[in-house]
């Protein structure tokens, strides 16, 4: 919604604002569909298996607007995990995101910070992927990014909702296995993030870390170790192991699962 | 939950989210961070997934709490993450496992 606002300013201010927030559109056509199907499960998840409103689906889709995090969310939410280790979780699971912007940021240098307050909200692994791909390319303008932003923004809402809508006609979530659901989602997003061996290592290591830290302290302990594991694998793998910025940049759809 | 104890989780979790987004946007022009502590960021995303898959298995596999059907789902929803590389079929696969083992 914030990115809509701003592009239909800057559609006025710039000649090609209209095809460049088209192109944008048309540029995350295959993420959009990801994302329509996620934010679909995320919806139905909330309704059957969370019992949350409609308005607490939404507001979380519209106001946190990141896929993993929302997932996140859910679960801990289950589990009756205390409201810091739910904020911390979601802090260090959009960490990832400042490198996004640390990278976004001097293609955008022609834009004002004010534009960029609404602008941000709409910066996600799937408008990151985009619009980093096209700024190798051409200039960015403010329509391009927002067109990014708001092509994962407008079906992740539309999908919630009708997720939702679906989740209504489950009564017992445990029949059909959908007590499981989340292990099988963060499975999934976990194994997407496999893809060189030193983040297979890492994965393996913080599996082992978060599973003995949790019969300790529980959710918290289990998220800080199992963070704190990854991230030294990471910050000690030699340069070219663990993919550079430069490797982060090009979007190869399955890398870009972690969150919308 | 209560709806005030909700608001202040969306707001919460929502201020936290922004500023991944917004500062380092704005800041990127002056400070550069080190490809070391890049790779650690990168990083960081694989360690939360698995403190949110491990303790949940570590608790159906302990001897007394042992729940077979949740297990071998989550066999299959590694291998389907495996075969597939993209999150939502493991979830899928793993779902319609453990519904049907619970069904027989």
């Amino acid at each position: 919604m914030n990115a809509q606002t701003t592009s239909s300013r800057s559609l006025a201010a710039s000649p090609h604002g209209v095809r460049d927030f088209a192109q944008a559109c048309a540029d995350a056509v295959p993420l959009t569909v990801s994302v329509f199907v996620y934010g679909m499960a995320y919806g139905a998840l909330a309704h059957s298996a969370n019992h949350l409103s409609v308005w607490r689906t939404l507001s979380l889709s519209c106001f946190l607007f990141a896929g993993a995090s929302q997932f996140t969310v859910l679960s801990l939410l289950q589990q009756s995990a205390p409201l810091f280790v739910i904020v911390s979780s979601v802090f260090l699971l959009n960490a990832r995101q400042i490198l996004y912007g640390l990278t976004l940021g001097p293609h955008l240098r022609d834009l004002s910070w004010r534009q960029l307050v609404p602008l941000a909200h709409g910066l996600t692994d799937e408008s990151y992927s985009v619009t980093i791909t096209a700024a190798y390319r051409r200039p960015l303008t403010v329509a391009y990014f927002a067109g990014a932003g708001a092509s994962v923004f407008v079906p992740w809402q539309v999908s919630t909702l009708l997720g939702y809508a679906l989740g209504g006609f489950i009564h017992h979530p445990e029949t059909f296995g959908l007590d499981f659901a989340y292990i099988g989602a963060f499975i999934g997003l976990l194994v997407a993030q496999w893809y060189s061996p030193r983040r297979f290592v890492a994965g393996l290591l913080s599996l082992l870390v978060a599973a003995a830290a949790s019969r300790f302290g529980g959710t918290t302990s289990a998220v800080i170790c199992g963070a704190v594991t990854a991230f030294l694998c990471g910050f000690t793998a030699p340069a070219a192991d663990a993919g550079s910025v430069a490797a982060s940049a090009s979007p190869t759809p399955k890398h870009r699962k972690e969150g919308s | 939950m209560s709806t005030s104890t909700f608001v202040w989780l969306v707001v919460l979790v929502s201020i936290a989210t922004y500023a991944t987004r917004f500062p380092s946007l704005v800041l990127s022009r002056r400070v550069r961070v080190t490809p070391r502590l890049q790779q650690g960021l990168q990083f960081v995303p694989i360690g939360v997934f698995a403190a949110m898959v491990a303790p949940s298995v570590a608790q159906h596999a302990l001897p007394g709490h042992t729940d077979i059907a949740f297990l071998v789902a989550v066999c299959v929803a590694f291998a389907v993450a495996f075969w597939t590389k993209n999150p939502l079929w493991p979830m899928l696969a793993g779902t319609v496992t453990a519904a049907l083992l619970r069904l027989l």
